[in-house]
């Protein structure tokens, strides 16, 4: 697998075969933040395929080295914003379907165990969409798209405290929606 | 961590002589146990009455759950200190709500991982490669320039033309030598006020010449300048029909006199050279022999007024 450094230095030089893995290797977590973000299978579509023009037209700035991943996140989420600002309208419920919810990588899992984990992001979405918005958004960025609190505060410009007070609080919060949807959770071993 | 092995550390758990190690491992079994945390909550009840601690609590510090849940985080994450990660251990040891909130958050924090990536379509890549290449940033254009053109050094320049130097014809060579001179000269600034002074020459030449056909298109101009303005459309149809005739044949005889005179100059030039010369040598001669002869009568003038006095 090449390093994303090595991949990012290809596309500055005009190598299309480059970009063409660099969008391969993430088009499943922007499309992934641009879902929970939207709310909208076909807006999140519509909104990831911005995000990597914007990343393709801005990747001559980018000066992160390794920190390819919070640099394009950050990009993906002011799309988003934006995104939502022009359109002003929220689906009431999330619009994500069950058959089309991201499949969690494991080995060799058999049907139940298949079906189980699918039960099991259902339920975490539902409890992601009774959340506050704040909150979401901080699990979104910490527990899901797993960025740093140092990276979070740049992104946010917020301090690192404020960051981690916030995280501290979205999490307990959604320990307890979860425990309200499903008593059951977290006991199985 | 099955329950018999966890069973066989319980009493040095309940008494406290379990050493840290094994303490966490037992804290987070009882964490996902419900059998094993009533068997400690057993034990515990006959170490320390349940009852009288809640009642002790509830009448001075009130329930600890609210700042155990807000340091929970920090406690799975194992970055509390020492002494809150020991507070926080006790408290969920003894409070079923703050253990199943714990292991709620250890289990969503294995799960949401997983969230983050969403299957794309067979046709995102594609048309995300679409659009970005259609819109080719700044930055690419003179990366691609560059791979497209790459400057040659002067040993390859060398080469390729003593290459193909043997190779061109003498009229080749002699065509792209005019070429280049004509190159150069038309690319000069003056050639614009060069031209429009052979132009003139050349115009002066065909009026005033004696034997062009032009001779009288300016006395004909001048006339019909003179002429009264009422009567100008006989003359200027006279002038017009006579400098078409004189076009005509001043074009034919200035084509004629060209090619005589062309073949006619190499001929006579010899001629014109020897008669120069000796016209030339005469003219020396004459201006020699006046030269002599005033001094002749100079000296003869000054010999006579000698004599006279």
């Amino acid at each position: 697998m090449v390093d994303v450094t090595t991949l990012i230095a290809r596309c500055r030089r005009g190598d299309a075969l480059a970009w063409e893995a660099l969008v391969r290797k993430y088009q499943g977590r922007v499309l992934g933040l641009a879902r929970h973000y939207m709310r909208d299978p076909e807006e999140a579509r519509d909104v990831a395929q911005d995000i990597f023009i914007r990343v393709y037209e801005r990747l001559d700035s980018f000066q992160g080295g390794e920190r390819f991943v919070p640099w394009m996140l950050s990009l993906a989420r002011n799309c988003c914003i934006d995104r939502l600002r022009r359109i002003k309208v929220r689906t009431p419920e999330r619009a994500v379907p069950v058959e089309e919810d991201p499949q969690i990588p494991a080995e060799g899992p058999s049907v139940e165990q298949q079906a189980a984990t699918g039960e099991r992001a259902e339920m975490l979405y539902a409890a992601l969409d009774e959340m506050s918005e704040t909150n979401r958004e901080m699990i979104l960025l910490k527990e899901i798209q797993g960025l740093k609190l140092e990276e979070i505060a740049t992104m946010l410009s917020v301090p690192v405290g404020t960051v981690k007070s916030r995280s501290n609080r979205a999490r307990s919060e959604l320990a307890r929606r979860i425990r309200i949807l499903d008593p059951s959770y977290g006991s199985a071993v | 961590m099955s329950c018999e092995r966890i069973q066989d550390l319980l009493f040095d758990y309940v008494d406290g002589s379990l050493d840290a190690a094994g303490r966490e491992r037992v804290t987070s079994h009882l964490e996902s146990c419900t059998e094993c945390a009533a068997l400690v909550a057993g034990l515990e009840h006959e170490n320390a009455d349940e009852d009288l601690t809640r009642a002790v609590l509830s009448r001075t510090s009130k329930n600890g759950c609210e700042q155990s849940v807000e340091r929970l985080p920090d406690w799975i994450d194992g970055s509390l200190d020492a002494l809150d990660t020991e507070l926080i251990s006790g408290h969920v040891a003894h409070c079923a709500e703050c253990a199943a909130l714990a292991a709620v958050m250890r289990t969503m924090s294995a799960d949401l991982p997983a969230l983050a990536e969403a299957e794309a379509d067979a046709s995102f890549t594609g048309d995300v490669l679409a659009a970005t290449s259609a819109r080719l940033p700044a930055w690419v254009e003179p990366t691609l320039a560059a791979f497209a053109e790459v400057e040659p050094d002067e040993r390859f320049l060398d080469e390729v033309m003593a290459a193909t130097a043997h190779r061109q014809s003498v009229a080749a060579r002699w065509a792209a030598r005019v070429e280049a001179w004509f190159g150069t000269l038309i690319q000069r600034p003056r050639i614009a006020w060069e031209g429009a002074y052979v132009m003139s020459v050349v115009l002066v030449l065909l009026v005033s010449f004696p034997g062009s056909p032009l001779a009288a298109v300016p006395q004909k101009a001048l006339e019909l300048a003179q002429t009264d303005p009422n009567k100008i459309e006989q003359p200027f149809v006279e002038l017009e029909a006579g400098i078409n005739t004189a076009a005509s044949e001043a074009w034919f005889t200035t084509r004629k006199v060209t090619r005589t005179l062309v073949v006619k100059a190499s001929v006579s030039s010899g001629d014109v050279y020897r008669k120069a010369k000796r016209d030339l040598g005469t003219l020396w001669d004459s201006i020699a022999s006046d030269t002599e002869s005033e001094q002749e009568q100079t000296q003869e003038e000054a010999s006579t007024n000698g004599e006279s006095k």
